[in-house]
């Protein structure tokens, strides 16, 4: 068993073989740590994470269709939650649920105009108005059509 | 750049943006100085294309009165549906030879022996030079060209339009003299050469040229064997199929790729059977699948295989385009023609992929 604290101090006593889903984990692992605080990752953040690898722990073929429903569903989250995913699993190194993140966030994101985009991403946007609409003119195709005014989804 | 998580890191920020629609992309060029200059660099590109190469789709050119521009592509994707793009761009009225790798070739109309190259997701577009030699339009029959392929090499950001077919002869039977011209995307010239060739290509062999280890391949008429030219040497030379393959009792075969690799689809009676070449110097091939079309039984006459990879197959028939999923062995429709008046839409349905590939 292996001790993961979160960075609000919760702890959670997780089986091995679980665990080494995340890439970070499992060469702390071979290093014979036990114990593993994760300060960049919140308890609730932890948790989901956590219900995700004991999910995919099991990858037996008649399992299969039913961590698909799984996976579908979890990323039925709020942007925000979605996010603060990735880090956790960008600095966890879990590569299954990173490649389920980044085609669903980008499909969040996509057709948001681009102040909701900086906004979600808190971005400050260092263009001059005469350089933005320079960079408009050449793609003109791409900015017509419709677009989402609002940040939250 | 800030969040309540801390600072995006930039690896994150490329993962998200290489999932996003090419149009999408664009459009986030301008929200600041650093993603644009992310979005433009090659480590981007690259990772974007190596992306989208996983996921391949299907173009139908169509002429449907429905769409509001004259001449456009549906285009179909596993996962997202169907789109239009519209062809207006190209300021010509154009038909669709040649794809790879997200980059289309397409012919003039109107102007015989007039080629463009285009990315119809970027709306690029590059008109060929014409080549000092007059050859192009002395091609038999129809002043056309019989082969016309395209094969990009995303890794090396070029491309060559191979052009190649028989000339027109003052005897009853065409000779055997077989011209062919590449256009070098890197040189940007055209060079040709000739071999003698005896080979016939159906519709569908000349539209479905697959481009891998550097030489485009055709499937001939005769189904025994296909047809490659060697890019780097301008060498044609023949690969024989396996027995199990070409001697199949009444069975049609197509040519498609199945990543990165050469893939022969064989339908017959109720079945699909798909093979790939597991080792090219080698030749050696391998039965990957086989699918009973017993489900859709009645379409099999009918039928055609026009892209795939290891999850999937798109299939056009006279008026739909279908999806077979291999692992839950599920036909979905995922577009269909109204007008009954079209012509058939595998007669223009090609494998596509979304890249950043550039034509200039």
């Amino acid at each position: 068993m292996i001790t993961l604290q979160s960075s609000d101090k919760d702890v959670f006593e997780i089986e091995q073989s679980i665990l080494i889903q995340s890439g970070t984990i499992k060469n702390m692992v071979e290093d014979d740590f036990t114990f593993i605080p994760l300060p960049s990752v919140d308890t609730e953040t932890l948790i989901k994470i956590i219900e995700y690898m004991k999910k995919h722990a099991d990858k037996t073929d008649s399992k299969e269709k039913n961590i698909k429903e799984f996976d579908k569903d979890f990323m039925k989250k709020t942007l925000n939650e979605l996010f603060a995913l990735v880090f956790a699993a960008n600095y966890l190194h879990i590569s299954s649920l990173l490649e389920l993140l980044y085609p669903s966030i980008a499909d969040r994101i996509k057709d948001k105009i681009t102040e909701a985009i900086r906004q979600i991403f808190s971005i400050r946007c260092d263009f001059t108005p005469e350089e933005e609409r320079r960079i408009i003119m050449d793609n003109k195709w791409a900015h017509e059509g419709t677009e989402i005014e609002g940040t939250l989804d | 750049m800030n969040s309540p998580y801390g600072v995006f890191p930039d690896e994150v920020i490329l993962q998200i943006l290489a999932r996003l629609p090419v149009k999408s992309v664009f459009k986030t060029k301008i929200v600041c100085k650093l993603w644009y200059k992310l979005i433009s660099d090659k480590y981007f590109i690259n990772l974007y294309n190596e992306i989208s190469v996983k996921n391949p789709m299907v173009i139908v050119q169509v002429t449907d009165s429905s769409l509001e521009s004259r001449s456009g592509l549906i285009c179909v994707d596993n996962s997202k549906g169907v789109c239009e793009f519209s062809l207006d761009f190209v300021k010509d009225r154009v038909k669709v030879r040649g794809s790879c790798n997200g980059l289309l070739c397409l012919s003039s109309v109107p102007d015989k022996g007039v080629y463009y190259i285009c990315n119809p997701l970027t709306r690029e577009c590059k008109l060929l030079p014409r080549s000092r030699e007059r050859p192009i339009t002395r091609f038999h029959p129809d002043g056309e060209a019989s082969l016309v392929g395209l094969g990009c090499d995303l890794l090396k950001g070029k491309y060559s339009v191979v052009l190649a077919g028989y000339h027109r002869s003052f005897g009853h039977r065409p000779e055997r003299t077989f011209i062919c011209m590449v256009y070098d995307s890197e040189l940007k010239k055209w060079r040709k050469f000739v071999s003698l060739q005896d080979e016939q290509f159906t519709h569908m062999n000349k539209n479905q040229a697959v481009f891998v280890n550097g030489g485009l391949h055709w499937l001939t008429d005769s189904c025994s064997c296909m047809l490659v030219l060697d890019l780097s040497n301008d060498v044609w030379r023949k690969i024989q199929l396996p027995n199990e393959i070409s001697c199949g009792v009444r069975s049609r075969l197509y040519l498609l790729e199945l990543d990165g690799r050469l893939s022969v689809i064989q339908i017959y009676e109720a079945w699909m059977v798909i093979w790939v070449m597991e080792d090219y110097e080698k030749e050696e091939w391998r039965m990957v699948d086989k699918v009973s079309l017993r489900c859709i039984r009645g379409m099999v006459p009918g039928i055609f295989p026009i892209s795939q990879n290891e999850n999937y197959v798109f299939l056009a028939t006279h008026k739909q385009v279908l999806v077979y999923q291999r692992n839950s062995r599920v036909w979905k429709e995922m577009f269909s023609v109204k007008d009954s008046s079209t012509l058939p839409l595998w007669f223009s349905a090609h494998a596509f992929r979304s890249t950043l590939f550039s034509c200039h």
